[in-house]
């Protein structure tokens, strides 16, 4: 076509091939050796490490946030983990829905939650719970839904939300045992108390007392804004106060005096938790009450427990009343209507109606870490409330990265 | 051979010739270099192909720049 194009470009080869011939002398070896780090530095630069570790049809998600020297708390980093693309985009759908279902709110709906699906599987569905109007919201559903499967979880016929304390037992403040009624408890459960105060450090997993009730002291939680360690349990502990700041909360120790905490620093009615400043000598640490201690070393995100649900790993806790279990999970981004006159959004699903009892609430719900020691664990929200009623029991509360959005709180 | 040479280094790019000095051949280097890196990339983010193509196009593509180009 073009002969002189190619005699030049032969030419041209052949003086390269000539330059090969003699060989690579050490300067030419250094130079490539200079230039190749230069190239494969800026290849970091750009961020090629993202993509290319990535198989085919993976994506990174962030699943924890997770300390990189496990004694200080503000040593926390970014886990990824390469998850398949088609189970990421069906798990964002399934979240982005649910956020615009939350965001109508409409007549009848009490609540939804994330479902995520096996990685296999690449699919993720979100479960509806709905009081009345079947088939008109049945409609509207299918309207919003748009390919994404969606469960319809609870419905009754007629009547609304106050039907629902007949078919389940939704533990608010007016279920909390009263600390006078400890001794003859419902479920005759006996509370963990700490017993001794050792070192100047409780861990979490045992009772705390607010003025009015009983409750689970959860692990130390941090404020980066003020660098600040707090002790941490459920607000709905602090029943009949509207405003529990500045309420004085205490730890009960076994054939002991009650030990003073601290005073509350700051009470979150929708997440349910209240934020304790410790004025005594005993400081939060990030552990948790089980036969050999618990070292908590991060917690994870949202997607972070959607990889979990996908992988079909188990949450455990360790409450004040019924103790150290473990239940699957059931939902993830859920949001809940039910309870009171606002949703809670940001709440985790997992285990069963026996996994949680009243004086259990502010414990967390956790997940060994994978990339930890063996005493690592991960924290996925708190618990702070059990429901049940034909078809469906779990335990929910807020997931911790809730708070972290919300407030900058971490584990 | 020696005639080969000359004639290379006179031949080659006349950007070799206009930058004088080592420092202004290395900002050369730097700057070709960087362009190729940032064409890779882009062409392997569109691909999606392997990470070890990649590093074995990235050192490929510097070896043969460094031996067709004057040496520093």
């Amino acid at each position: 076509m073009s002969g002189e194009t190619r005699e030049r470009s032969t030419r041209r080869l052949a003086t390269i091939r000539d330059r090969l011939d003699t060989g690579m002398d050490r300067r030419e070896f250094v130079r490539t050796l200079v230039t190749g780090g230069y190239a494969v530095g800026m290849a970091q630069f750009l961020g090629v490490e993202d993509f290319l570790s990535a198989d085919n049809g993976d994506v990174p998600i962030v699943t924890a946030l997770v300390r990189e020297d496990p004694d200080d708390p503000w040593s926390l980093t970014e886990r990824t983990r390469y998850v398949p693309a088609g189970w990421y985009a069906a798990v964002e759908s399934a979240i982005e829905l649910n956020e615009r279902l939350a965001q109508l709110a409409f007549t009848g709906y009490l609540g939804s939650a994330v479902v995520p699906g096996s990685y296999q599987s690449e699919t993720a569905t979100v479960s509806v719970g709905i009081s009345r109007d079947w088939g008109s919201v049945r409609d509207l559903l299918n309207q919003l839904a748009t390919g994404i499967p969606v469960d319809i979880e609870a419905i009754f016929d007629d009547g609304g939300i106050d039907d629902l304390e007949d078919v389940g037992d939704i533990e608010d403040a007016d279920d909390l045992e009263s600390v006078d009624g400890i001794d003859g408890g419902r479920d005759s459960f006996e509370p963990r108390l700490v017993e001794d105060v050792h070192e100047g450090y409780v861990p979490s997993g045992v009772a705390c007392e607010t003025p009015t009730s009983l409750a689970t002291l959860g692990p130390a939680l941090y404020s980066p804004d003020t660098e600040q360690a707090f002790f941490v349990t459920a607000e709905h502990a602090f029943e009949g106060n509207p405003d529990p700041v500045g309420e004085p909360v205490s730890l009960p120790v076994r054939d002991s005096d009650h030990v003073s905490l601290g005073t509350v620093a700051s009470a979150h009615p929708v997440e349910d938790f209240a934020t304790i400043e410790p004025t005594g000598d005993i400081e939060p640490v990030s552990l948790i009450d089980t036969q050999s201690p618990l070292r908590v070393r991060g917690q994870y995100t949202k997607l972070g427990l959607a990889d979990l649900m996908a992988r079909g790993e188990r949450l455990e806790k360790v409450g004040a009343m019924t103790g150290h279990t473990t239940g699957a999970i059931q939902g993830i981004d859920a949001v809940t209507c039910f309870t009171d006159d606002f949703c809670r959004y940001g709440q985790i699903r997992w285990g069963g109606q026996m996994d949680l009892t009243d004086g259990d609430s502010g414990s967390v719900s956790f997940h060994a870490d994978p990339a930890g020691d063996d005493e690592d664990v991960l924290i996925a929200g708190f618990n702070n409330a059990r429901t049940w009623w034909p078809g469906q029991s779990y335990v929910w509360g807020v997931g911790a990265y809730r708070l972290t959005e919300l407030h900058g709180y971490h584990f | 051979m020696s005639d080969s040479s000359s004639h290379s280094s006179t031949g080659s790019t006349p950007s070799g010739r206009t930058i004088r000095g080592g420092i202004g051949r290395i900002i050369a280097d730097a700057i070709i270099v960087a362009a190729f890196v940032l064409l890779l990339t882009l062409l392997f983010l569109q691909t999606g192909w392997p990470r070890w193509a990649f590093y074995a196009a990235l050192f490929l593509g510097v070896a043969v720049y460094v031996s067709i180009t004057r040496p520093w």
